[in-house]
């Protein structure tokens, strides 16, 4: 059977960055988030 | 799985490509027993010992380390490891676009669009609980949106509170919004929001009480949205 050795095993750029560690979006002008505020003034009027 | 470990040698005396078939097949089986935490477990170590140039290999572990991960803890892979295999790319990256987003029309379109692939290889469950992150990020957004609490007297602007009362009404409008349901939208009953702001805080993916008399939702002010920085 094969056999390698351990340094073979190791991926380009090693096991950092493999997960996502940050939910925030750097580009906080979507349009999604825009909407959002849009929406949400009309809800803050409707009161 | 376990019952021959006695009458065995360790497994670390066995070649690499031996241990790496059995822990990615102890992997999935776990996968499968929806034990994700043992899955992982095993599927993490397959890929810490699969050689380097069998992108294949390292591709099928992933495969069930994905979606582990994202039920286990609730983060996505990134980007650039999606970059490094086409085939997740093409399978996971719409989806997870959609999860970060909070796009729940999006999800909804994409889980559907791979929905073969995604019975084929067993991981269509999985990735629909996907839909849970994906409401919790659409929720955040709402939080983000609220802005912070006017400063108290002596107190600085380090120490400002993010608005932690928020009216079911926003959660209301983002979730119409997301949906991509007409603001006078079809459907979408108060109680359907509560019932969804309620399973959010009971899977623990917020924190807080609905007071449904005042028509708002107290959130924590120490970590509304557990792992999520805010």
């Amino acid at each position: 059977a094969e056999d390698w050795e351990q340094e073979d095993t190791q991926l380009p750029g090693g096991t950092t960055h493999l997960w996502e560690e940050s939910w925030d979006d750097d580009d906080t002008s979507e349009d999604f988030s825009a909407q959002l505020k849009e929406e949400l003034k009309k809800v803050e009027a409707g009161k | 799985l376990q019952a021959s470990s006695t009458d065995m040698p360790p497994l670390s005396a066995f070649p690499k490509s031996h241990r790496v078939t059995f822990k990615y097949y102890a992997g999935v089986v776990y996968f499968l027993d929806e034990d994700y935490v043992q899955a992982e477990a095993y599927l993490d170590e397959a890929r810490r010992l699969c050689h380097t140039s069998s992108k294949r290999n390292q591709e099928l572990i992933l495969t069930y380390l994905i979606p582990c991960h994202l039920l286990t803890t609730h983060t996505l892979p990134t980007p650039e490891l999606l970059a490094r295999y086409p085939r997740l790319q093409n399978l996971f990256g719409p989806l997870c676009r959609c999860i970060k987003k909070g796009d729940l029309a999006g999800f909804d379109e994409a889980l559907s669009a791979s929905e073969d692939e995604f019975v084929r290889r067993r991981i269509y469950l999985s990735m629909e609980r996907g839909r849970d992150v994906t409401l919790r990020n659409l929720f955040r957004k709402v939080f983000l949106a609220g802005g912070y609490e006017p400063l108290k007297e002596g107190q600085e602007e380090k120490d400002r509170l993010r608005r932690t009362r928020v009216p079911i009404a926003e959660f209301a409008a983002a979730l119409r919004l997301g949906m991509g349901l007409d603001r006078e939208g079809e459907g979408l009953e108060r109680d359907e929001v509560e019932c969804m702001i309620a399973n959010m805080i009971y899977k623990n993916l917020m924190k807080g009480y609905i007071a449904r008399e005042r028509g708002i939702v107290v959130l924590s002010k120490a970590g509304a949205f557990p792992g999520t920085g805010v």
